[in-house]
C-alpha cells in the first residue's frame, strides 16, 4: 500500500514540487510561511510515529489472527464431529434443538477500543442480561445419548468463542488497515507534497526580496550618480562663470571674492605688502 | 379455501378411521402347530429380511471410501443397491433418507400382510416414535412452528394419519387449547391411554386446563416425552405377557433389557441436572424408571437414589453381572463409553431373538437391527464427509 502511494508521491513531486504557492512575496508572508513550515515538520513527525505505532499493531495482530483461525478450523472439525457423535447416540437431536430454541444464551456485545488514536470495534461475550443454563433443552437425550449431546453443546460454544475472537480480529484489522492507508498518505503528502511547496514558496520570497532590495540598492545607485553627476554639471558651469565674470572685473561677488582670496592669496598678499 | 380445509379434514378423519379398524384381539398364538396358520407368511418374510442386513466386510469396505461416489458404487453391490438410483446430490442426509425410507416401506409392507395379534405387536413398536412425535409436535406448534414443515421433520416410522389431524388444530392458546386437543385430537390416537395415565397423575387441582398448560411449560418435554415412552414400554411389557408362549419367554428379556438400558441412561444423563438434586431423585427420578426388568426394583427403587456420580453408579451396578461387565468395559479407557457399549449388547441380544421359531420376537429384533444399521451407516457416511481418520470412523458396530 504505502509503496504504491509513494511511487504516486514521487510523480506528483516531479510535478508538485516545482510549483509554489501564489502569494504576495512580503516579509509578513515569509514570516507566517516560516510558521507553517515549522508546523508542517511537527506535524509530519508525529503522524510517522502514528503510523509506526499502527504498523507495529498490524503486525501483532496479524499474527494473532492467524493463531485464531488455526484453533477455529480444529475447533469446527472436532465440533462437527462431536455433533456426530451426539446423532450416533440420540439420534436426530436437529429437529427438535431448533424447534425448541427461544432465548439466545450465548450473547455478543460490542464497544470500542482506543488504539494509537484508532477507535478499533471489538466483540465480546456478554454474561450479563443471559439466561445461565438453557432450560428447554437442558433434557435433551435424557434416555440416550445426553451426555453426548451435553459435550456437543460445549464444544461448539467453545468454537463460537474462537468465532467471536476471529471476527472481532479481523473487523479491527481491516479498520486498522484503512487508518493506517489514510495516515501514510497524510504522511506523504506532508512529506513530499506541502513541504517542497512551503519550501518553494519561501525561497521564491526570499529570492525576490533579495532581488528587490538589490533593485533598490542599485537604484539608489543609479539615483547618487545622476545626481552627483548633476552636482559636479553645476559646479563646472559655476566655475566657468565665475572665471567669466571675474576676467571682466565686475560685481565682485561674495564667493568671488573668497575664490579670488583662495585661489589668489599670494597676489592678496602681495598687495597688501605692496602697500607698505 | 374453506373447502380445501374441509376436504382435508374429511381425508384426515377417513385415515383416522382406517387405521381403527384393526382387528386387535388377544388370541393364543399357538405353539409350533398353529403359528404359522396366521403368521407363518409375514415371519418368513422377516427371516428373509434378516438375510439382508450389511455385512461386516460391507461395512468395511464402505469406512475405507474416500468420498460419497465411492460409497455409491460400494453399496450397489449390497442389499441397499437400488436406493441411490436416481439421486443427483450425494450427502450423508440424502443417502440415509433413502435408507431410511426403504425400511420404512418394508416395514409397512409387513404392517399391511399382519393380521391380529402380531399387527398390534406391531404397533406397539411404532408408539415409541409416534409418541416422539407427538410431543416435538405439540410443544413446536407452542412454540409457533409452521405447520407444514414440522410433518417432515417426524420420525417416519411413527407416522400417523393422527399427526395431521393434530397439525389442522389450531386453538394452542389459552389453558383450554391443550386440554381441547386432548378432548378432540388425542383421544383417538392409540397412544392416548398414556396421555391420560399421565396427566392424571399430574392432575392436581379441579382445573384440568390450566394444569395441563402449566404441566406443559414448566416439566421439560423431554421429561414429558419420557415418561410417556415409560408408560408405553410397561404396556408393551404387559401386552406380550397376555400373548404368552414363546412370544413372552423371547420378549421378556428384550424389553427388559431396553427399560434396565433406559434406566441406566437416564441416570448417567441426569448428573449435573436439576434430576439429580436429592428431593428431585426420589420424587422425578424415580417415576420415569419402568417397573419391570432386571435392575427393578432393588435398583431402581432403591439404590438409585442414592446415585449421585459415576462411582456410585458403578457400585450399585455391581450386584448385577451384566451391566458391572459393560460398565468395568467402559471405563478402562478403550474409548468406547457406556452407549457404545450398551448398543453392542442390544445387537447381541437382538441376534439371539432370531434363533427358534413361531414367535413374534424376531419382528422387534429386526426392527432394533435395522435402527442400527442406520445408526452405523450415518457415523460412517458422516466420517466420510468430514474427512476423519481409520480409527474415528471405525466405532460402528458389528452385527453380522
Amino acid at each position: 500500500v504505502s509503496t504504491q502511494s509513494t511511487w504516486e508521491c514521487s510523480c506528483i513531486s516531479t510535478k508538485m514540487a516545482e510549483q509554489r504557492l501564489q502569494v504576495l512575496p512580503s516579509r509578513m508572508v515569509l514570516t507566517s510561511l516560516k510558521e507553517r513550515y515549522v508546523a508542517a515538520r511537527t506535524g509530519h513527525e508525529l503522524l510517522k510515529k502514528k503510523s509506526d505505532a499502527i504498523k507495529s499493531r498490524l503486525q501483532r495482530m496479524l499474527k494473532e489472527i492467524l493463531d485464531v483461525k488455526r484453533r477455529v478450523v480444529g475447533g469446527l472439525k472436532d465440533s462437527f464431529f462431536s455433533h456426530t457423535e451426539a446423532t450416533w447416540a440420540a439420534g436426530n437431536i436437529n429437529h427438535v434443538v431448533i424447534e425448541n430454541a427461544r432465548e439466545a444464551t450465548f450473547r455478543v456485545k460490542g464497544k470500542m477500543l482506543n488504539v494509537a488514536g484508532v477507535k478499533l470495534p471489538v466483540f465480546e461475550r456478554a454474561t450479563d442480561g443471559v439466561p445461565a443454563r438453557d432450560k428447554d433443552l437442558a433434557m435433551l437425550g435424557l434416555s440416550k445419548g445426553g451426555q453426548s449431546v451435553a459435550s456437543c453443546k460445549e464444544s461448539f460454544t467453545k468454537t463460537l468463542e474462537d468465532l467471536i475472537q476471529l471476527a472481532s480480529l479481523q473487523t479491527s484489522l481491516k479498520t486498522l488497515d484503512d487508518a493506517l492507508k489514510v495516515t501514510n498518505r497524510k504522511v506523504n503528502a506532508l512529506e513530499y507534497v506541502i513541504m517542497p511547496q512551503i519550501n518553494n514558496t519561501i525561497k521564491y520570497i526570499m529570492a525576490e526580496l533579495d532581488e528587490w532590495e538589490r533593485e533598490d540598492q542599485y537604484r539608489i545607485k543609479k539615483v547618487k550618480d545622476i545626481r552627483q553627476r548633476e552636482d559636479d554639471e553645476e559646479a563646472a558651469q559655476r566655475r566657468a562663470k565665475e572665471n567669466a565674470m571675474d576676467l571682466s572685473g565686475i560685481l565682485p561677488t561674495p564667493s568671488s571674492a573668497k575664490n579670488f582670496i583662495e585661489t589668489r592669496s599670494y597676489e592678496v598678499d602681495a598687495l597688501m605688502d605692496g602697500d607698505d | 379455501m374453506d373447502r380445501d380445509r374441509q376436504k382435508e379434514q374429511e381425508d384426515v378423519k377417513r385415515d383416522i378411521l382406517e387405521s381403527a379398524a384393526l382387528e386387535k384381539n388377544v388370541s393364543p398364538l399357538g405353539g409350533l402347530t398353529q403359528f404359522n396358520i396366521e403368521f407363518g407368511f409375514t415371519e418368513a418374510i422377516v427371516r428373509g429380511l434378516r438375510s439382508g442386513f450389511l455385512k461386516s466386510n460391507e461395512y468395511r469396505q464402505i469406512s475405507q471410501c474416500e468420498i460419497l461416489e465411492d460409497v455409491k458404487l460400494t453399496l450397489a453391490d449390497t442389499e441397499l443397491c437400488g436406493i441411490l438410483q436416481n439421486v443427483n446430490k450425494l450427502t450423508p442426509e440424502i443417502i440415509l433418507k433413502k435408507v431410511e425410507e426403504k425400511f420404512v416401506s418394508e416395514f409397512q409392507f409387513l404392517q399391511s400382510l399382519a393380521v391380529g395379534p402380531l399387527a398390534t405387536f406391531l404397533e406397539y413398536i411404532t408408539y415409541e416414535d409416534l409418541i416422539t412425535n407427538i410431543s416435538f409436535i405439540i410443544t413446536s406448534l407452542i412454540r409457533g412452528a409452521d405447520p407444514e414443515t414440522l410433518l417432515a421433520k417426524c420420525l417416519p416410522l411413527g407416522r400417523s394419519p393422527h399427526l395431521r389431524a393434530i397439525m389442522t388444530f389450531e386453538n394452542f392458546e389459552g389453558s383450554d387449547g391443550l386440554v381441547e386437543l386432548y378432548r378432540t385430537v388425542l383421544v383417538d390416537t392409540p397412544v392416548a391411554p398414556y396421555f391420560e395415565k399421565y396427566f392424571n397423575a399430574e392432575l392436581k387441582s379441579e382445573q384440568p386446563g390450566r394444569d395441563i398448560h402449566r404441566v406443559y411449560n414448566e416439566v421439560e418435554i423431554d421429561i414429558i416425552t419420557n415418561m410417556l415412552q415409560k408408560l408405553w414400554l410397561e404396556d408393551f411389557y404387559a401386552y406380550c405377557q397376555s400373548l404368552g408362549g414363546e412370544t413372552w419367554t423371547m420378549m421378556k428379556e428384550l424389553l427388559e433389557f431396553e427399560a434396565d438400558r433406559r434406566a441406566i441412561s437416564i441416570t448417567i444423563n441426569s448428573f449435573g441436572t436439576p434430576l439429580n438434586d436429592m428431593n428431585n431423585r426420589d420424587s422425578e427420578r424415580k417415576a420415569l424408571y419402568c417397573s419391570f426388568g432386571q435392575l427393578y426394583p432393588e435398583a431402581t427403587m432403591f439404590t438409585f437414589s442414592r446415585v449421585g456420580d459415576f462411582n456410585q453408579l458403578s457400585t450399585a451396578l455391581d450386584p448385577f453381572k451384566v451391566y458391572a461387565d459393560l460398565w468395568r468395559q467402559s471405563q478402562d479407557g478403550s474409548g468406547r463409553s457406556i452407549t457404545d457399549l450398551l448398543y453392542q449388547h442390544e445387537v447381541k441380544l437382538m441376534l439371539k431373538a432370531f434363533d427358534g421359531q413361531s414367535h413374534f420376537a424376531s419382528f422387534y429384533a429386526w426392527t432394533k437391527l435395522k435402527k442400527q444399521e442406520e445408526r452405523n451407516l450415518k457415523w460412517i457416511l458422516s466420517c466420510i464427509n468430514q474427512r476423519r481418520d481409520q480409527k474415528d470412523t471405525n466405532r460402528w458396530v458389528k452385527i453380522m
